[in-house]
C-alpha cells in the first residue's frame, strides 16, 4: 500500500480546542469579575468580557501553533506522529502496540464532519494519542490501516457480523437518570459554588443581598431551597439522559463495541481478552427498584494495567442481567446457588462498623458538651445507621463458584456482585487472625488487574471451609 | 483447664501449612531490627519526656507513659514477634504454583499460580548479608510477595527455578 505523506489535521482543530477549555474560561472570568469587578455590575461586565477574551486569544494563539506542527501519517499498520516547535519529537505506533482505538464526537465536532480519534498503546506514560479534527472518512481511512496491518487477520473479517444488540432506550433511559443518585452531587455542587460566590463578592454586596432576604418571609426560603432541590434533581436527569442516550453494546466474536450520547458522542471497542472482570452494582436508590449497572474491569493486555473501568450497561434490572449476559457476554454469568458469610461472623461485623462509630459520636459529643451546645448526645444516633448497615454488609456477603468463575458479593454502601474468572485472578490471599481462627472464620482477598492499578477485591470473616473451597478451586495442584 | 488449653490448640491450629521453613538466622535477623526499631522508639519516647513534658496541657504522667510504652514495647519486638513470625513463616514452590504463609497475628496465606509470576528478584540488606541471607521477591502484575531470609544461594537457586516455571507455564496459557 503507498504511504500517505505528512499532512496536518483539520484547522476547525483551533475551534475545537477553544471550545474544550471554553467552560473553565467562563469559570475563571466569573471568578475574576467578582473579585476585581468593584461594586458595580457594569463594571463587573466589563472586567469579565476583557478577561475573557484574553483567555480566548491566548488559547487560540497556542491552539494555532499547536495545529501549525502537529503532523501525522499512516500507513498499513503504522501511524507516525511528529510535533514540536522547539523541542520536536516524532512517535511511531506500532498495531501490535494498539490496545482500542475509540471514536469521540462532540456537538462542533459534529456540525462540521470531524470526529476525535483516540488511540490507545500499552506502556507507562504517553499512552494515547488524541487526533481531535479529523473528518469521518478519515477515521475510518485509518482504523482500516491499523487493523490491517496484521498477518493472518484477513480470514478473521468473515466474522465481523454483530452477535448480539443491547440498547437502552425510552423510559428505562429516564428511570436510569432519575435513580442515577446524581442530583445531590449536582445538588452540593450548586450548594459549594454559592458558598463560594459569597467569599469572592465584595462586602457591600452581600450586605445588600441580606438586607433584601430579611424582608423576605420564612416560607419563602424554604420553598426556593426546595425549588433549587427539584431543579437540580430535573436538570441532573436531563443531563444524564443527554450522556447516555442512544446507548448501545454490540457483541462481536473478539470484542464488544460500546457507544453512547447525544452532545458528545462516544464509541468505545474493547477487546475480550483485556476483560478481567466483571462488577454489577447496585446502587443505594437502584437495589430496592431492582435495578443495577454492570462495569467492565479491564486491563490494558499488556503486563500493566492502565484503562480505567468501563460501563457496560448503565441500567439493567436485576433480574434481566441473567438474559443479557446470555446474549451479549456469554463468558459470564450471575450464580444460582450463593454460599453466604456464617451467622457466627455477625459480631465481627458489628464490631467493625460500631466501634469507629461510637468513638466519632463520643467524640462528637465531647466537642458538643465543650462548645456549650446540649444536644450532644443526638450524636449517638449515628449507631443506629451503623447498625444497619452492619447487618445488612453480614446478610449480604456471599461467594459462589461455578465452574471457571467465582463471584464475591459484598455491600460498602452499594451492593456488589464481582464475576472473575479463573485465569483472571491474579493470586488469591486467606487471612485469619487470632479470633477468626478460633471461630473458623477467613478473610479472603482477590486481587485483578484494573486501572490505573490492581483492584483487590476482598469478602470478610467467610466461613474457613468455604474459602478452603475457593482456595482448592484456585490451586492446580490439588486437583 | 489442660482440656481447655488443648482444645484451644486445636481451634487455633493451621491446617496443612506449606511445608518449608525459612532460615532459623533469620530470628537473629528479626531481632537486631527489633532492638534497633526499639532503640529509636525509646529515642522517641525520652525526647518526648524531656521536650513535650509542660508544654500544651501534657503533664508529667503522659511523658512515663510513653517511656513504659517503649519499655514494654522491648520485650514484643526482640523475643515475641520474631518468635512468632518465625513460628508461621511458610513456603512451598510447586510447579504449578508458589504458596507463601506468614504473620504473626494475622496470618496471611498466598497462593500465585506460576502463570502470573512477572518476575523474580532477591534482595539483601547490609544486616542480611552480614548472616548470608536474602529475600526473594516474586512479582506479579497486582502484587509483590516477598519470601524473606532464606540462604543465599537457596534464594538464587529458587529465583532461577521459579523463573524457569514462570517461563514454561506462560507458553501455555
Amino acid at each position: 500500500m503507498k504511504m500517505s505523506d505528512y499532512v496536518r489535521q483539520h484547522p476547525m482543530l483551533i475551534a475545537i480546542e477553544a471550545m474544550r477549555s471554553l467552560p473553565s474560561y467562563l469559570g475563571v472570568a466569573f471568578v475574576v469579575s467578582i473579585t476585581q469587578g468593584g461594586g458595580s455590575l457594569g463594571q463587573m461586565g466589563l472586567v469579565f468580557l476583557s478577561a475573557f477574551a484574553a483567555l480566548l486569544f491566548i488559547n487560540m494563539f497556542f491552539s494555532t501553533l499547536g495545529w501549525l506542527y502537529f503532523y501525522y501519517r499512516y500507513d498499513t499498520g503504522h501511524i507516525h506522529i511528529r510535533q514540536g516547535i522547539v523541542f520536536k519529537s516524532e512517535r511511531s505506533i506500532k498495531r501490535e502496540r494498539v490496545q482500542s482505538i475509540n471514536v469521540y464526537t462532540n456537538i462542533l465536532q459534529r456540525s462540521v464532519g470531524l470526529a476525535t480519534m483516540q488511540i490507545k498503546t500499552a506502556g507507562t506514560e504517553e499512552t494515547e494519542v488524541n487526533l481531535r479534527a479529523l473528518s469521518l472518512e478519515e477515521v475510518e481511512s485509518i482504523r482500516i490501516h491499523l487493523k490491517g496491518g496484521t498477518e493472518g487477520q484477513e480470514n478473521g473479517e468473515a466474522e465481523e457480523n454483530i452477535l448480539a444488540i443491547e440498547k437502552l432506550e425510552g423510559p428505562n433511559l429516564w428511570l436510569a437518570g432519575a435513580t442515577s443518585g446524581r442530583f445531590l452531587i449536582l445538588f452540593s455542587v450548586l450548594a459549594f459554588l454559592a458558598s463560594q460566590l459569597f467569599a469572592y463578592m465584595p462586602d457591600s454586596l452581600i450586605n445588600m443581598i441580606f438586607e433584601e432576604l430579611v424582608e423576605v418571609p420564612l416560607e419563602f426560603l424554604v420553598f426556593a431551597l426546595a425549588l433549587l432541590f427539584i431543579l437540580s434533581y430535573v436538570l441532573s436527569i436531563v443531563l444524564f439522559v443527554i450522556q447516555y442516550a442512544r446507548f448501545r453494546v454490540e457483541r462481536y466474536h473478539d470484542r464488544l463495541e460500546i457507544s453512547w450520547g447525544i452532545l458528545k458522542q462516544n464509541h468505545v471497542s474493547i477487546g475480550l481478552h483485556r476483560i478481567q472482570a466483571l462488577t454489577v452494582q447496585e446502587g443505594l436508590i437502584r437495589q430496592p427498584l431492582g435495578l443495577s449497572s454492570l462495569f467492565l474491569e479491564i486491563a490494558g493486555g499488556g503486563s500493566e494495567g492502565q484503562e480505567q473501568i468501563s460501563m457496560l450497561h448503565p441500567l439493567l434490572r436485576f433480574k434481566d442481567i441473567k438474559r443479557f449476559l446470555a446474549n451479549v457476554l456469554p463468558e459470564y454469568g450471575i450464580p444460582d446457588n450463593l454460599t453466604f458469610i456464617p451467622k457466627r461472623a455477625r459480631v465481627r461485623y458489628m464490631i467493625r462498623a460500631l466501634l469507629p462509630t461510637t468513638i466519632v459520636a463520643a467524640a462528637l459529643w465531647h466537642t458538643a458538651n465543650g462548645v456549650g451546645i446540649g444536644f450532644g448526645w443526638l450524636s449517638l444516633l449515628l449507631l443506629i445507621p451503623a447498625t444497619i448497615l452492619a447487618l445488612s454488609r453480614h446478610t449480604n456477603g456471599a461467594t459462589s463458584l461455578d465452574g471457571k468463575q467465582l463471584t464475591l458479593r459484598f455491600r460498602d454502601v452499594n451492593r456488589y456482585h464481582v464475576l472473575i474468572k479463573r485465569t483472571h485472578l491474579q493470586s488469591f490471599t486467606s487471612n485469619a487472625d487470632l479470633i477468626q481462627r478460633y471461630k473458623g472464620l477467613r478473610t479472603v482477598n482477590a486481587p485483578v488487574l484494573s486501572s490505573p492499578a490492581a483492584k483487590y477485591f476482598r469478602l470478610k470473616d467467610m466461613d474457613s471451609a468455604e474459602a478452603l473451597r475457593i482456595w482448592r478451586w484456585y490451586s492446580k495442584s490439588s486437583r | 483447664m489442660a482440656v481447655g488449653l488443648e482444645q484451644l490448640r486445636q481451634r487455633l491450629k493451621l491446617e496443612n501449612e506449606p511445608k518449608e521453613r525459612i532460615d532459623p538466622r533469620a530470628w537473629r535477623v528479626w531481632t537486631i531490627h527489633g532492638f534497633i526499631n526499639f532503640l529509636i522508639f525509646l529515642a522517641l519516647a525520652l525526647a518526648f519526656d524531656n521536650y513535650a513534658v509542660g508544654t500544651a496541657g501534657i503533664s508529667e504522667i503522659h511523658g512515663r507513659l510513653a517511656l513504659a510504652i517503649a519499655l514494654l514495647y522491648a520485650p514484643y519486638a526482640m523475643v515475641v514477634a520474631p518468635w512468632l513470625a518465625m513460628r508461621f513463616w511458610r513456603y512451598e514452590v510447586r510447579e504449578e504454583e508458589l504458596e507463601t504463609q506468614h504473620g504473626i497475628f494475622v496470618i496471611r496465606r498466598h497462593l500465585i499460580p506460576m502463570i502470573r509470576v512477572q518476575h523474580v528478584d532477591t534482595e539483601h540488606g547490609p544486616l542480611m548479608r552480614y548472616f548470608g541471607l536474602a529475600t526473594l521477591y516474586v512479582t506479579t502484575a497486582a502484587t509483590r510477595f516477598p519470601i524473606p531470609a532464606l540462604p543465599k544461594e537457596r534464594a538464587e537457586e529458587l529465583r532461577g527455578e521459579i523463573s524457569a516455571l514462570a517461563r514454561v507455564s506462560d507458553e501455555d496459557v
